[in-house]
C-alpha cells in the first residue's frame, strides 16, 4: 500500500488547467521530493493533497483511503500533516501556544472547557521537547509573529510535526534560509522525520538531492518523469525542461 | 506591582462595587445598569477578542434573556416558585439556545459577511417583535412583578443589586477562565488563522459554533438581570440601539483587554445616565467620542493607558489639558447650535423683529452677536489644538 496515490488528477480554474493528469505514488515510509519550474503547479498539488483544494477529476488517496472529497480537517485528523510555503502562524499567540495547538490536536483536546490549558502536563511535556527538538525552547514566551524568518520557518515545522502525522507534506522548508541555515534545517528534517513518509517541495538542488529518496519532476502540470536522484539527473526530458537552467 | 498597592486596589474595587447595596433606587438602578452594561459588552467581546468575529446583533441574545426572565416570573406570580435568584438563569438558557441556532448560521462566514449575517438577524427579530403579541406584548411590552424570596423583600433596587453583583461576577469570572482553556486558546488562534487552525485538525465551524453561544448565553444572562431589575421589556430591546451599544462601548473601553469593554461600558453607562438629565446631545457626544477614540486610541482608553509607553507627567498633563480645552469648546459649540437652531428660538427671533437676541446656556445669558461668545471658545480650542501639535512633534523628534 502506497501513503500518497494520485491517479489522473487534474484541476481546473476557469480556463485555465493547472494540473493536467498527474498520476503519483509516494511509498510508506519514503522521502519524496516534488520538484518543478516556477508556475509548474507544486503548491496547486499541495493543496489538493492536503484538501485545500478539490481536484476537477481523478482520485486521491492518502494511506489506502480515498480522500479527495475531504475537508482539510478530516485529512490532518488522518495522520497528514502540512507546512505552508507563505509562513502561516498566529500572530497573537507565542511560540508555547502555538506549538501546543498542535500537541492539543494530537492529544485530541479539542472543546475543553472545565481546566486551563495550562494544567495539561502530558501536552506541557510534549510541547517543550518539540521546542528542544527545533532549538525554541529559549524563545518560547516570544510572539510567533516577532520571530526573525528562519525561526518563524522551525516554528512552521514544529507545528507540523506536533501533530505527530505519518504523512509530512512540507513546502519550500527552506525557502529563503541561508546555506547554513538551510542545512540546519535538512538535517532537523532528517532527523524528525524518521521512519514517517515525507513529501517535500524544494527548489533548493542541494537539499533534494540529500534529503530524498525518490524525485518526480513536474513540468507545467504533468508529472515527466519519477526516479531516483542520479537517474533523474541523467535523464534528458528533465535535463532540458528544467535542470539545464535551474542545476548547472 | 507591589503588594500593598494590589490590597487597596482589591479594597477599593470591594467598596465601590459593595457601595450601592445603600444607596436609594435611583442610583442603585444606575449601578444595576451599568454592570449589567459591562457584562454585556463583556460577552459580546468574547466573539471579538478572541475569534476576531464582530456581531451587529447581540441585541438579539440580550433581549431573549430579558423576555424569559420577565416571562418566567410571571409564570412566578401565576404560582410557578422559583426562587428569585435563580430566575437569571433562565436569561441565560435562552440566549444559549437562540445563539446556537443563530450562531450556526451566521458563522458559517467570517468577516464582513458574518456581521451582515447577525445584523441581517436583528433586524429580522426586530421587525417580528410589534407582530408576535402573545411573546413580545406589543407595544406595550411585557411586565411582571418580582416575588419576595428568601426572606427578602426585593422591593427596593439595592436589594436586586445582590442578585446582580453576584450573577456578573459569575460571568466575568466565566470570561476570563473561558480564556485560559484549551477551547479558549483554540478560538484565540482562530481570530488569527482560520484556515492554519483547519489543517491542524480543528473543525473551526464548530468552535465559532460554541464561541457565539457561550456569548449569547452571557448576553442573555446580563438581559436576564436587567429584566428581573426593570420587571418590564418591549420588543425595542431588539433594536439598533442595543445592538450598537456593546460595539461603541467595547471599542471605547479596549477591545484587546480583558476588562476594557466592562470599563468602556460602565463608564458610558454612567455619564450616559448623569448627562442625559442635563443635556440633550449625549448622543452626539458618545457618537464623537466613538470616532476620535478609534481615530487616535485605536487601543482603547483600557488598552492605552496598559499598554501605551509611559509618558513625563508634565506631558500626560499638557494633553489632558489640551483634550479638555478641545471638548469644552466642542461641547459648548454644539449646545449652543442645538439652542440656536432650534424651533423655539426662532420663534423668539421672530417676536423680536428678527433681532439675535440673547440665549441662557450653563447659568449664562449669552448674546450670539458679541464676538467673546465666539472668540473665547475658538481660542481655547486652538490652544487645544496648539498643545497636542507641539506634543506630537517632541513625540517625533524624541
Amino acid at each position: 500500500m502506497s501513503a500518497i496515490s494520485l491517479s489522473a488528477v487534474t484541476k481546473r480554474f476557469g480556463s485555465s488547467e493547472i494540473i493536467r493528469g498527474v498520476d503519483l505514488t509516494v511509498n510508506v515510509g519514503e522521502r519524496h521530493a516534488l520538484i518543478g519550474p516556477n508556475g509548474a503547479g507544486k503548491s496547486t498539488l499541495f493543496n489538493l493533497i492536503s484538501g485545500q483544494f478539490r481536484p476537477t477529476s481523478g482520485q486521491i488517496s492518502l494511506n489506502g483511503r480515498r480522500s479527495d472529497r475531504e475537508s482539510p480537517e478530516t485529512i490532518a485528523r488522518r495522520g497528514v500533516a502540512r507546512s505552508f510555503q507563505i509562513t502561516s502562524l498566529f500572530a497573537r499567540l507565542t511560540v508555547f501556544d502555538t506549538v501546543r495547538l498542535g500537541v492539543m490536536a494530537n492529544h485530541g483536546v479539542r472543546f475543553c472547557f472545565w481546566r486551563t490549558a495550562a494544567s495539561q502536563r502530558a501536552v506541557t511535556n510534549d510541547v517543550l521537547a518539540l521546542l528542544e527538538d527545533v532549538n525554541l525552547l529559549h524563545r518560547a514566551s516570544v510572539l510567533a509573529g516577532e520571530l526573525p524568518y528562519s525561526e518563524q520557518r522551525a516554528l512552521e515545522l514544529a507545528v507540523t510535526l506536533a501533530l505527530r502525522p505519518e504523512i509530512i507534506l512540507l513546502d519550500e522548508p527552506t525557502a529563503g534560509m541561508s546555506v547554513e541555515e538551510a542545512a540546519q534545517t535538512v538535517a532537523l528534517v532528517r532527523r524528525l522525520t524518521a521512519g514517517r513518509t515525507l513529501l517535500v517541495v524544494e527548489h533548493d538542488m542541494d537539499v533534494v538531492f540529500s534529503l530524498c529518496d525518490r524525485i518526480s519532476v513536474l513540468v507545467h502540470g504533468q508529472i515527466i518523469a519519477t526516479g531516483a536522484p542520479d537517474e533523474i539527473a541523467k535523464d534528458g526530458r528533465v535535463n532540458e525542461a528544467y535542470l539545464g537552467k535551474g542545476l548547472h | 506591582m507591589k503588594l500593598y498597592v494590589r490590597i487597596a486596589l482589591c479594597l477599593a474595587t470591594g467598596v465601590v462595587l459593595l457601595a450601592p447595596l445603600t444607596f436609594s433606587d435611583r442610583y442603585a438602578n444606575l449601578a444595576i445598569r451599568m454592570l449589567v452594561a459591562a457584562l454585556f459588552a463583556s460577552a459580546f467581546n468574547l466573539l471579538w477578542r478572541q475569534a476576531r468575529l464582530l456581531s451587529f446583533g447581540h441585541g438579539v441574545y440580550f433581549g431573549a434573556g430579558m423576555f424569559a426572565v420577565v416571562h418566567l416570573m410571571r409564570a412566578n406570580e401565576a404560582g410557578l416558585n422559583v426562587p428569585l435568584i435563580l430566575v437569571p438563569l433562565a436569561g441565560a438558557l435562552s440566549g444559549s439556545i437562540i445563539g446556537v441556532l443563530c450562531g450556526f448560521v451566521a458563522t458559517l462566514r467570517s468577516g464582513a459577511y458574518f456581521s451582515m449575517i447577525t445584523l441581517a438577524i436583528a433586524e429580522l427579530i426586530y421587525s417580528l417583535g410589534p407582530r408576535w403579541q402573545a411573546l413580545f406584548g406589543g407595544e406595550a411590552g411585557v411586565s411582571s412583578m418580582r416575588l419576595p424570596s428568601m426572606g427578602l423583600s426585593f422591593a427596593a433596587l439595592n436589594e436586586v443589586y445582590l442578585i446582580v453583583l453576584g450573577w456578573s461576577a459569575v460571568g466575568f469570572a466565566t470570561i476570563w477562565f473561558f480564556a485560559k482553556t484549551p477551547l479558549g486558546q483554540i478560538a484565540f488562534a482562530l481570530g488569527d488563522n482560520e484556515r492554519r487552525l483547519q489543517f491542524l485538525g480543528y473543525r473551526t465551524h464548530a468552535v465559532k459554533v460554541y464561541l457565539f453561544a457561550l456569548s449569547a448565553a452571557l448576553s442573555g444572562l446580563a438581559g436576564g438581570l436587567l429584566g428581573v431589575a426593570a420587571e418590564n421589556v418591549d420588543y425595542t430591546v431588539f433594536g439598533p440601539a442595543s445592538s450598537a451599544a456593546p460595539v461603541i462601548q467595547t471599542f471605547i473601553g479596549g477591545a484587546d483587554v480583558l476588562f476594557g469593554p466592562a470599563f468602556g461600558a460602565a463608564l458610558l453607562t454612567g455619564f450616559g445616565n448623569v448627562f442625559s438629565d442635563v443635556t440633550r446631545l449625549w448622543l452626539l457626544y458618545q457618537g464623537i467620542a466613538f470616532v476620535l477614540v478609534v481615530m487616535f486610541l485605536p487601543a482603547g482608553i483600557v488598552g492605552s493607558l496598559l499598554m501605551g509607553k509611559k509618558r513625563p507627567l508634565r506631558e500626560a498633563i499638557a494633553n489632558t489639558l489640551a483634550v479638555l480645552l478641545c471638548s469644552a469648546s466642542l461641547i459648548f459649540l454644539c449646545e449652543s447650535a442645538s439652542i440656536l437652531l432650534s424651533d423655539s428660538y426662532s420663534s423668539l427671533r421672530a417676536s423680536q423683529d428678527g433681532s439675535w437676541v440673547s440665549y441662557r446656556l450653563f447659568n449664562m445669558e449669552l448674546a450670539p452677536g458679541s464676538p467673546i461668545v465666539w472668540g473665547l471658545p475658538l481660542i481655547a480650542a486652538l490652544t487645544g489644538l496648539i498643545i497636542s501639535w507641539k506634543l506630537k512633534g517632541r513625540e517625533e523628534t524624541a
